[in-house]
């Protein structure tokens, strides 16, 4: 309470993210601006890419919401002492290494000759984030009271309708936060397209390190790199306005 | 004792504002040393930020804060020599019972912690609970804990802030009788903030009401109960019935009315409310609603609600308010 | 209704740990071809072990994981540390400490590697350690603020009351507290670095490969058992120090629940 300018203890970590990330995206943010970039921004390539992660990464959002949902529910009505332990279960795989599990899955899918198809890149996307989806879901849904959706069939719901304006609506913070921690990874994915969907599959992170490591046209990469950047900010900014004290993580 | 400062504590002039709401306006106080001074107050009134002020938690932003003749408004809390007990205990919870009361001990670099310790744990009767975690101790043995940790540094002044406020009622008599024993046989300087009437009636050598930021009356239980100095007092203190006569206002305390056995003001018995060892009986006089307390064992009969009676009063308890009497 | 839950609960958990117990099972395989179990075997580990070029490999991503995991330990715990007070501002400093969590990594990763080309500064395993500091910090604050949420901020005005000094009522009250949260994150960071490949990728040098880089090269140009034994030792140990992280965030103040 006596404190109202910034505590000393912050300069440190403040600097250094100021110095190692303001400041770094901002260098790629002019590197954006200069001619090339623009025309970079300007191409019907970049923004057919940015338009195919974007599809890409709703779809994968989708399909973790639909596989996720009930996995959430059914963790959330499991006795007390399993609800960690199966929690645990699904976000696990998130922890190991992303290298790993996709070898995990090219093992798996090229003996069906399903790799380096779209197939395996949103099924290998789906994969690797599924957890992100069930874990602010399973906490949402955690919080809603059995009591509420009994109370609606009491009052002459059916079951799906008390699950539509009941339960729906209270998770609805659970289902934007998830929604949100699933999209923006996989719109800038990079490495499980590119091993899983190979050259059939390009998406926007591939495309940026082409331009970076083998095209060299570090313009254009950080050009898209901006574009990814954008929209990550309006989308976290259009998800912190409309629920001011719920938070992400 | 002779060149002792007349006042452990002098709160000079002490304005607190938070965001632009005055929380302390002007406020003056003076306590003894040696004195159990209670702060009584709705909540809200500004008596624990006038805690926190003698504490050093919160700084006045006008006027100062006085310690045994000594300015001490701009120090900080370590560095004062006062000690607080806090309503949710703040008990280290990684310490033992033993180390929570010797943190202070151990900062001051005592040269004789664990006798000292042990006299502080003999005085709330915990002797046998120094080793243990303090997570296993009940609430009333938390407080213990906490009054002892603070009281083992033998402090100018104990600060206590509601400390018996999550307590259930049983448990709280005894601690009030605890905690006014230690008092006395450390002769310590007490400020105790509650917004229990009767916990500050029965304690207290002195009581401070507080009301939106200002004191309303100083002075002893006696003195607030019975010569209340406004209404806001004679209200937030016991029970007042409040009486007009000839344009002046009057307050008369239940106890002090007499039903029905001599003549007086004819009223209507509109509730009775049986209390066990008293009786309630709500009366309507002219409209005005009045309380009087009877004594079961007086005798005074039975009321049946819609009885006409009379009530009457001594003059003597008729306690005048005075000022804002509309 | 409970029951198709449960059945579609271990529907998804099977399709998340088959590719992954497949995996497993087929770096004990003697056979080179992962389609039919031949015969059970050690060798690959043996040349796992035995390959000298992994053994730097291995080096380097300690050397990264290590050294960013002291440096986010400490600024992510003076960032949540910092974060409690009140002050004009707040917001935007607890998104700004956030932010490389939500970003994607590509991002990051690329947004460093232009800076540092900016700078002239070479690539190289100091780069990395930088850039992993950076992403690192932000868990590690996040791991530490949720535990000093949960504590009461009336132990610290009770340290100060009682003669404690700010620096003596950070190492005597605050600090035993939040610990635990404190070695989990700095566990978490560890393995967060040990696992990271994008932001790697793009902030190290070609000569300061580390393990997840020298699986993405391998696993380009074919599948192997030796790939399988590799990833497999690389699974467990990321398994058991995210059991022991998570572990130690749970780990209670005292004996005493509360």
């Amino acid at each position: 309470m006596i404190f109202r300018r910034v505590p000393w203890i912050l300069l440190p970590p403040v600097g250094w993210l100021l110095a190692f990330l303001v400041i770094p995206v901002g260098v790629v943010s002019a590197r954006a601006l200069t001619s090339e970039g623009v025309a970079a921004l300007t191409s019907v390539l970049t923004w057919k890419l940015v338009g195919m992660s974007v599809v890409v990464a709703m779809i994968t959002t989708i399909l973790c919401l639909v596989a996720g949902y009930p996995v959430a529910w059914c963790i959330a009505t499991l006795p007390r002492r399993w609800r960690h332990f199966v929690l645990f279960l699904v976000v696990l795989p998130f922890w190991a290494n992303l290298l790993v599990r996709t070898y995990a899955l090219m093992t798996i899918l090229r003996p069906f000759g399903l790799l380096d198809t779209w197939f395996a890149a949103v099924f290998g996307l789906w994969h690797s984030y599924l957890p992100f989806m069930v874990l602010p879901l399973y906490t949402s849904i955690e919080k809603v009271p059995v009591k509420l959706l009994e109370a609606a069939q009491d009052l002459g719901a059916t079951p799906s309708q008390a699950f539509w304006r009941v339960a729906v609506p209270l998770t609805a913070p659970g289902i934007a936060a998830g929604c949100i921690l699933v999209f923006i990874p996989v719109l800038g994915a990079f490495a499980t397209p590119e091993l899983l969907g190979g050259a059939q599959a390009i998406m926007a992170g591939s495309q940026i390190n082409l331009y970076f490591m083998s095209a060299r046209n570090p313009a254009a990469g950080a050009a898209m790199t901006l574009i990814l950047m954008v929209i990550t900010v309006v989308l976290m900014a259009a998800f912190y306005r409309s629920r001011r004290n719920e938070r992400l993580l | 004792m002779t060149d002792a400062p007349r006042y452990q504590i002098e709160i000079r002039n002490v304005t607190r504002r938070i965001g632009d709401r005055i929380v302390l306006d002007d406020l003056r106080l003076f306590i003894r040393p040696g004195e159990f001074f209670s702060l009584l107050g709705p909540s809200g009134c500004g008596k624990t930020t006038l805690l926190r002020c003698i504490a050093g938690f919160d700084r006045p932003d006008a006027g100062s804060v006085w310690l045994d003749g000594e300015d001490v408004t701009t120090v900080p809390p370590h560095r004062r020599d006062v000690n607080m007990v806090f309503q949710s205990y703040a008990l280290f919870p990684h310490l033992s019972v033993f180390e929570n009361v010797a943190f202070g001990l151990r900062l001051a670099n005592a040269t004789d912690v664990s006798r000292r310790v042990a006299e502080a744990l003999d005085w709330v009767r915990l002797s046998s609970c120094g080793s243990r975690k303090t997570t296993t101790l009940s609430g009333g043995e938390q407080q213990r804990v906490a009054l002892a940790r603070a009281v083992v540094n033998r402090p100018k002044a104990l600060l206590l802030d509601e400390p018996l406020g999550a307590l259930d009622l049983v448990l709280r008599h005894g601690l009030q009788e605890e905690l006014r024993r230690l008092q006395r046989e450390l002769r310590m300087t007490f400020v105790y903030v509650t917004h229990d009437q009767d916990e500050a009636l029965s304690m207290s050598d002195r009581v401070a009401v507080m009301n939106s930021g200002a004191i309303e009356q100083i002075g002893t239980p006696s003195e607030i109960y019975h010569h209340p100095n406004s209404e806001f007092v004679a209200r937030f203190v016991g029970t007042a019935n409040k009486i007009h006569i000839d344009g002046r206002t009057f307050v008369v305390r239940p106890e002090c009315i007499r039903l029905g056995d001599r003549p007086g003001h004819s009223v209507t018995v509109t509730d009775v409310v049986f209390l066990g060892s008293r009786t309630l009986v709500i009366v309507d006089h002219q409209g005005a609603r009045l309380v009087v307390e009877t004594a079961n064992s007086s005798g005074t009969g039975f009321f049946a609600v819609g009885q006409k009676t009379t009530i009457s009063w001594d003059a003597a308890a008729m306690h005048p308010i005075p000022g804002n009497s509309t | 209704m409970r029951s198709a839950l449960r059945i579609w609960t271990a529907f998804i958990l099977l399709l998340l740990y088959a590719p992954l117990l497949v995996m497993a099972a087929f770096s004990f395989n003697e056979s080179k071809y992962a389609t039919s179990f031949t015969g059970f075997t050690l060798d690959w580990y043996r040349r796992v072990v035995a390959d000298s070029e992994l053994v730097g490999i291995l080096w380097n991503t300690l050397t990264i994981a290590l050294g960013s995991m002291v440096l986010a330990t400490v600024l992510g715990t003076m960032a949540a540390l910092g974060l409690r007070r009140r002050f004009r501002g707040r917001r935007l400093f607890s998104g700004l400490v956030a932010t490389p969590v939500m970003v994607p990594d590509i991002v990051l990763g690329i947004s460093l590697l232009v800076f540092f080309r900016a700078l002239s500064v070479p690539i190289s395993l100091g780069t990395a350690l930088v850039a992993h500091t950076t992403f690192n910090m932000a868990y590690v604050a996040i791991v530490v603020s949720a535990r000093l949420e949960g504590m009461d901020p009336l132990l610290e005005l009770a340290a100060y009351d009682l003669g404690a000094s700010p620096w003596q009522a950070f190492w005597k009250v605050t600090f035993p507290l939040i610990a635990p949260a404190v070695f989990s994150g700095a566990l978490l960071a560890f393995t967060l670095s040990f696992d990271d490949f994008v932001i790697t990728y793009f902030t190290t040098g070609p000569g300061d490969s580390t393990l997840p880089m020298k699986i993405f090269s391998m696993v380009r140009h074919s599948i192997s058992p030796k790939i399988n034994a590799l990833s497999t030792l690389i699974l467990v140990v990321s398994v058991f120090l995210i059991a022991a992280s998570r572990r130690m965030a749970r780990l209670p103040v005292s004996e005493g629940s509360r």
